[in-house]
């Protein structure tokens, strides 16, 4: 018997993040779909309200798949639903978020002003490590795959 | 020459399309649309020309390859695009939609083949002298009509079976098998005779004997049958075609079965020891629980343990328990025979039930592991749990706390079931495929009793799936546009809204429940409902709820009815930590509690995204996504995985 297998994979992500994962076989389907299921991202998030002047923040958790385009509509430069991305965890007025707030989020969730930093250092080094030696042979093959097709119009 | 069995076959043995990498079993559907939708989506990923006749739409066509049957064989799905793509001259890319699921598509822009002022018939030439190229076994008239193409497996030839030639029928069918001929028929009078009908789960199939049916008849038979919205397969070897109704819901499924007898019988005479009357008599007794004949009746319901609350410890047996002396045996074979049942005694009734009883224990158990993989809170021995009850919160109730865990169950199954067809289980995939079509039945019914409850609940829903079908590109054309650039659906959304939220009968939770219908997609607290899509359209209408919710807030009491946060403009986002689970993730080891897989993921995730707004980011990220880009197009130098060298040989420094 044959059934209709709907796959949620492409369906709501970014298409460019989903070109850019294509390339990681780490990041495979079922791999991000059981990451968004049962992690976020801790965004801290700063901005304007919609008059344009009152200032605001907000701690934001976004499901990985999710960050790419909620970087993207910032980009934009217009206002938009941040909730559209993910969940509000807390928000309020000001410039910055007060010193209560950070602690909270920091008991429930953890705080960590140089995540992104870690975070870059911690997928470089995932790279090197020999754990990754799948993922290498993966990228191996296409390099020589393009280097074969390099030398061949050459 | 016997003649091999053949499902679905073309009508004319000429090249097909093949896979050569992946064995394939299952067809191919093309699929083709005609778009007709104003550009109020800038975001679409269709981006067609205006028309030269001055409206204001633009308009085109996708042509898709319905490709559901094979998205566990990325090969086959590669070497289906390429074979697309030698045979047509077009790039079909992977697509999902809503309505279709995944399929490869490809638009035909308004400037490919729009001249003069015949748009239409120039759109439908274009898209069938598309699929035609397609599918050169296609004589297709008709637009929007689906056609199967079967993909041959490697080794095998592009033609059809030796034997399998065309009956006789003068006007060919794009959408029929074509029936062997093995022999001159030596019977006067052309008959069927029904041989089985059976139920699995929501499924019903019923078998004809056709060894006394005239061939030119068979073609007939089968476009009957497929007309009706059932699978038909003819069994040459046997001599047999097979009815099948495989929609979610067994009631659908056997009104299918019924209307395919009453349309067959316009055409043939039924024979054999079961003639029309007795068939219809005995699917009209099994639609009204009686049973088939030779199908033994559905167990007793036995309820031993009570029910549990979700999240609650187990209670003693209470008096509700039947003591029984025949306790209902759990059945041996592995298939989902029974149903489960949501109750809801009252609309306003405070505990909504879902019952398991009827089901084999190891299908309980399958479906109790699916929900304790979902978070639910179940206590440790769930051996004799045989109902599940959810009760009203003040934000939420039981019914449609029910929904949410019979879709949780759905999706577990359907993972189940994938991870079971990948590892060649096939014993394994066909009860879980049994089972998600009785879980698939309960949800459709658990569906209708939420949507009484709240009627206005709804009708949103019928609009957001509306408006979701607009978005994806398929039904803009009919539904049309207003002045204001809505469609209808979109228009009648809102205005349903301001009734809803004016409406002092309408209670907090039931209005709360509408704006989680349209809250965001795959929104945590509504795995029920797959929200609104085109975040646009969402905008807007979150917008509209807010401002008719501020308004009726004056007349009626509104406090702890959902607000949507309004839109803001963010100059500034940084990550500062990872949740799992909406918690903290634990602080053991290097990832804060992450598998090395997981935080790799969060990484990259991370650092991709942080490459799209510059300035916000640190000046390492935007080297690196830029490496990650410029990766793939340089030879021996930054590798897109960025920090791994390589040097001429192509090992890993």
């Amino acid at each position: 018997m044959i059934y209709k297998l709907p796959s949620i994979y492409f369906k709501y992500m970014d298409e460019e993040l989903a070109k850019l994962l294509s390339e990681y076989p780490e990041l495979s389907k079922e791999n991000l779909e059981e990451i968004d299921e049962h992690i976020a991202v801790i965004m801290m998030v700063k901005g304007t309200e919609e008059d344009g002047v009152t200032p605001f923040w907000s701690f934001v958790a976004i499901p990985p798949t999710q960050l790419f385009g909620f970087k993207k509509a910032q980009a934009r430069g217009e206002a938009f639903f941040v909730d559209d991305y993910g969940e509000i965890l807390i928000t309020g007025q000001g410039k910055e978020p007060p010193p209560e707030a950070i602690e909270e989020i920091r008991a429930k969730y953890g705080f960590d002003p140089d995540f992104e930093k870690k975070a870059m250092q911690q997928f470089t080094d995932f790279k090197k490590t020999k754990d990754d030696e799948k993922q290498t042979g993966f990228l191996m093959a296409k390099i020589k795959e393009m280097k074969e097709k390099k030398d061949k119009k050459e | 020459m016997p003649a091999p069995e053949v499902e679905n076959e073309p009508a004319k043995p000429v090249e097909t399309l093949q896979a050569n990498t992946q064995s394939i079993v299952a067809g191919v559907t093309i699929v083709e649309y005609v778009l007709d939708y104003k550009n109020h989506n800038p975001d679409s990923p269709i981006k067609l020309a205006s028309l030269g006749d001055g409206a204001n739409h633009k308009s085109g066509i996708s042509v898709r390859v319905d490709i559901n049957k094979i998205t566990d064989n990325p090969d086959a799905i590669k070497a289906l695009q390429e074979k697309l793509l030698n045979e047509t001259g077009k790039e079909f890319t992977l697509h999902e939609s809503k309505s279709q699921g995944t399929v490869l598509k490809h638009d035909i822009g308004g400037e490919e083949i729009l001249t003069g002022n015949d748009k239409a018939q120039k759109i439908v030439e274009a898209a069938k002298d598309l699929v035609k190229k397609a599918a050169p076994t296609l004589n297709q008239s008709m637009i929007d009509t689906r056609i199967d193409i079967p993909v041959l497996t490697p080794g095998s030839t592009n033609k059809t079976p030796d034997a399998a030639t065309k009956i006789g029928s003068s006007k060919p069918s794009a959408t029929a098998a074509a029936p062997a001929s093995p022999t001159e028929p030596t019977f006067e009078v052309s008959t069927i005779a029904p041989t089985e009908y059976k139920a699995e789960g929501a499924n019903r199939t019923l078998t004809f004997d056709t060894s006394k049916t005239f061939p030119s008849e068979l073609t007939k038979i089968i476009d009957t049958i497929k007309s009706e919205g059932a699978r038909a397969t003819y069994n040459a070897k046997d001599n047999t075609i097979t009815v099948t109704a495989q929609s979610s819901s067994a009631t659908t499924n056997v009104a299918i079965i019924k209307d395919v007898v009453e349309a067959l019988d316009k055409i043939t005479q039924f024979g054999g020891t079961v003639g029309k009357d007795t068939l219809l008599a005995g699917i009209t007794g099994e639609e009204a629980g009686k049973g088939m004949a030779g199908k033994p009746a559905p167990a007793p319901t036995t309820n031993p343990s009570g029910p549990v609350k979700p999240g609650a410890s187990p209670k003693p047996a209470p008096d509700k328990s039947t003591p029984t002396t025949d306790p209902a045996p759990a059945p041996a074979e592995p298939t989902a025979e029974g149903t489960i049942k949501v109750l809801r005694d009252e609309l306003n009734s405070k505990n909504v039930d879902i019952d398991l009883s009827q089901l084999s224990k190891r299908d309980r158990a399958t479906i109790l592991n699916v929900l304790k993989n979902a978070k639910y809170d179940f206590p440790q021995d769930t051996t004799e749990l045989t109902t599940v009850v959810f009760s009203d919160t003040k934000k939420r109730s039981g019914g449609v706390q029910a929904l949410e865990a019979l879709t949780d169950i759905d999706q577990g199954l359907e993972k189940a079931f994938t991870q079971a067809l990948s590892s060649g289980d096939k014993e394994k995939a066909e009860r879980l495929g049994n089972l998600r079509n009785t879980v698939g039945s309960a949800l459709e019914e658990a569906q209708k009793s939420a949507d009484i409850a709240n009627p206005y609940l709804s009708i949103v829903k019928g609009l957001v799936k509306e408006i979701n079908t607009e978005t994806d590109g398929m039904a803009a054309g009919a539904a049309g546009f207003k002045e204001s650039g809505r469609t209808d659906a979109h228009e009648n959304l809102l205005i349903t809204i301001n009734k809803a939220l004016a409406d002092p009968k309408v209670d907090k939770r039931a209005m709360n429940e509408i704006a989680l219908a349209i809250s965001p997609p795959e929104n945590e607290k509504n795995k029920s409902n797959p929200g609104i899509t085109d975040r646009g359209i969402m905008s807007d209408v979150r917008e509209h709820w807010n401002k008719a919710r501020d308004h009726n807030s004056k007349e009626y009491d509104m406090d702890g009815v959902t607000k949507f946060a309004p839109a803001r403009k963010v100059t500034e986002s940084s990550a500062v930590g990872v949740s799992q689970d909406g918690g903290k993730a634990q602080e053991a080891g290097k990832f804060g509690g992450l598998s090395a897989k997981q935080w790799m993921i969060v990484a990259a995730c991370t650092v991709l995204s942080g490459g799209v707004v510059g300035g916000a980011m640190a000046y390492g990220a935007i080297k690196l996504y830029n490496n990650i880009k410029t990766g793939r197009e340089n030879l021996g130098g930054v590798s897109p995985t960025a920090g791994v060298n390589t040097n001429d040989s192509g090992r890993t420094l």
